[in-house]
């Protein structure tokens, strides 16, 4: 996964290196298209609506960071500035507070565990002065694909289509999010009426 | 079973800590390097409007990134050619205003010393006029000196800064993200956060002060020549200048204009007219262009502002005084944001 960095394989005239590297990497007929960011965002419906070129500069913007098994990415209640996708491992999700998480002796209640393709935090994108709903910590090694606040900003005023279909990503995330949460709440409803 | 807890990595967090520190006194310690760099940085983030606005119309980095550059060289390095014969000469004109400056102060404080006598019946013994006239021969003496090794380092820089700009504005994305692979998992977020205000703060604080600065000197400068005042293109610069400095600046730059009307005996000279002309200036300054460009970022009270400004010359003299309130402003984001990290638990 090296999109942005130059690898002399081919150096066209007229084509920058990058983008050749990108479409070859992307192409069926190479052997290292497993590695590739295109690759990996085709395996997510929600970035369907990106044509190729533009998920080549919007992997621009991504960030790659590495986590050890029980690290914690981030803690319930800290103010949060990225949307995470895994690439690779797998993070659980707990609600509980900080000093439980980092308690070793402390039984964690995961509440999800994601795994490769998925992806946790984007409400902290949209939202002024987020606070996380839950604490993500990484259950094993994991390489995380992380996008920040300010890389957003920044993609909205240098490449506001690529950020536009990004921003609606984000917004099917959220409305599957919203469906989830108004099935589970019929739910609950259900069971209290029967209970009456 | 207890789990094994990854507390973050302390040696990725010392390795960081000492790149920062490092490189931070790597540049203080080399001013030679410092100032173009400094000056390279800041007008990377002056310009940032800019680039945004040529990535939109699908101009590419590199080609951006040059086509800015040149644009830099050519403002920077135009002005200096051009300008410098004007300011030149108004520089060497005050040498021979020197003089007449020392007869009026003596004339002025030989009829004190008499006024005091007559009413008081008391000799002044001391005579701070030969003193005053002294370190204004010495410091003028100084300047002229100084000037042509002035010019020489800016049109260094005319050079040196232009290709600096290029180099960060076409590599500055990758540096930023070999940057933040350094920054330990666990401060990550914030410091990179915090590091995006800071630039954009300080971006824009700068880029505010700097039309704020070209409004004033152009207002005044055109006022002067219009009424007819000496040394209008020194005094305009001198005014552009000084209003870079919050409050006490624009009586900086009223100061000299003062003193150049008091002692030429000139009648073409109007005084009044020139009063004016520096009240209307500033009041456009405190009515239009403050309100507009400038208090929009930073958002501090008037206390903090003059408190920022005193403790930044006290440390690090003029250069302390302009970069001290977009410095408090940073300090009030990391203050906030501390304050956040630390009562989050408390909703």
């Amino acid at each position: 996964m090296k999109t942005g960095e130059t690898e002399n394989a081919e150096k066209g005239k007229k084509l920058s290196s990058h983008i050749a590297k990108y479409f070859w990497q992307a192409s069926a007929l190479s052997g290292s298209r497993k590695k590739s960011v295109h690759r990996f965002f085709r395996k997510i419906p929600e970035f369907d609506d990106f044509s190729d070129i533009e998920l080549y500069t919007f992997s621009k913007y991504l960030h790659v960071r590495e986590f050890e098994a029980n690290e914690v990415v981030f803690h319930r209640n800290q103010a949060g500035l990225s949307f995470y996708l895994i690439y690779e491992g797998s993070v659980g999700i707990t609600l509980e507070e900080k000093h439980q998480v980092l308690n070793p002796e402390s039984d964690l209640k995961l509440i999800a565990e994601l795994e490769k393709y998925n992806y946790f935090g984007e409400l902290s994108l949209l939202e002024e002065q987020n606070r996380r709903n839950a604490a993500a910590i990484s259950l094993r090694k994991a390489t995380l694909l992380a996008i920040y606040k300010p890389d957003l900003d920044e993609m909205i005023e240098e490449h506001s289509v690529v950020a536009a279909k990004f921003l609606k990503a984000l917004s099917y995330i959220v409305a599957k999010r919203l469906q989830l949460v108004a099935n589970e709440l019929k739910i609950v409803k259900d069971k209290l009426r029967e209970k009456e | 079973m207890p789990r094994r807890i990854h507390r973050g990595n302390k040696a990725q967090l010392i390795f960081f800590l000492i790149i920062v520190l490092s490189v931070s006194l790597l540049l203080l310690n080399l001013s030679r390097l410092l100032v173009p760099f400094g000056i390279a940085y800041i007008l990377t983030l002056i310009v940032q409007p800019l680039k945004r606005s040529l990535y939109s119309v699908s101009i590419k980095r590199k080609v951006s990134a040059i086509l800015i550059a040149m644009v830099i060289a050519f403002s920077f390095s135009y002005p200096v050619i051009k300008g410098v014969n004007t300011v030149t000469n108004e520089a060497h004109k005050i040498e021979y205003y020197l003089p007449k400056l020392e007869n009026y102060l003596r004339e002025k404080y030989r009829l004190l010393k008499v006024e005091v006598r007559e009413r008081f019946n008391y000799e002044i013994e001391v005579n701070p006029v030969d003193k005053l006239v002294e370190y204004g021969q010495v410091s003028t003496r100084a300047v002229l000196i100084y000037l042509p090794f002035i010019i020489t380092s800016l049109l260094e820089w005319g050079f040196v800064i232009p290709l600096l700009l290029f180099f960060i504005l076409k590599d500055g994305r990758r540096m930023k993200h070999k940057f933040l692979k350094i920054i330990p998992n666990n401060i990550a977020e914030r410091a990179y956060y915090l590091f995006h205000q800071f630039n954009r703060k300080f971006g824009d604080y700068i880029f505010a002060k700097f039309i704020e600065a070209v409004i004033i000197g152009s207002i005044i400068t055109t006022g002067l020549v219009i009424i007819g005042y000496p040394f209008a293109f020194l005094l305009g610069l001198i005014a552009a200048i000084t209003n870079i400095l919050p409050y006490l600046g624009p009586f900086l730059g009223f100061a000299p204009a003062l003193i150049i009307g008091l002692v030429d005996q000139n009648p073409n000279t109007t005084l009044g007219a020139m009063v004016i002309l520096y009240i209307v200036a500033n009041v456009i300054d405190l009515a239009l262009v403050f309100p507009i460009l400038v208090s929009k970022i930073v958002n501090l009270h008037p206390i903090i502002v003059v408190m920022s400004v005193i403790v930044g010359s006290q440390f690090a003299g003029i250069v302390g005084m302009i970069i001290s309130i977009p410095f408090a402003a940073f300090l009030q984001l990391f203050i906030q944001q501390a304050y956040l990290e630390i009562y989050s638990n408390r909703r």
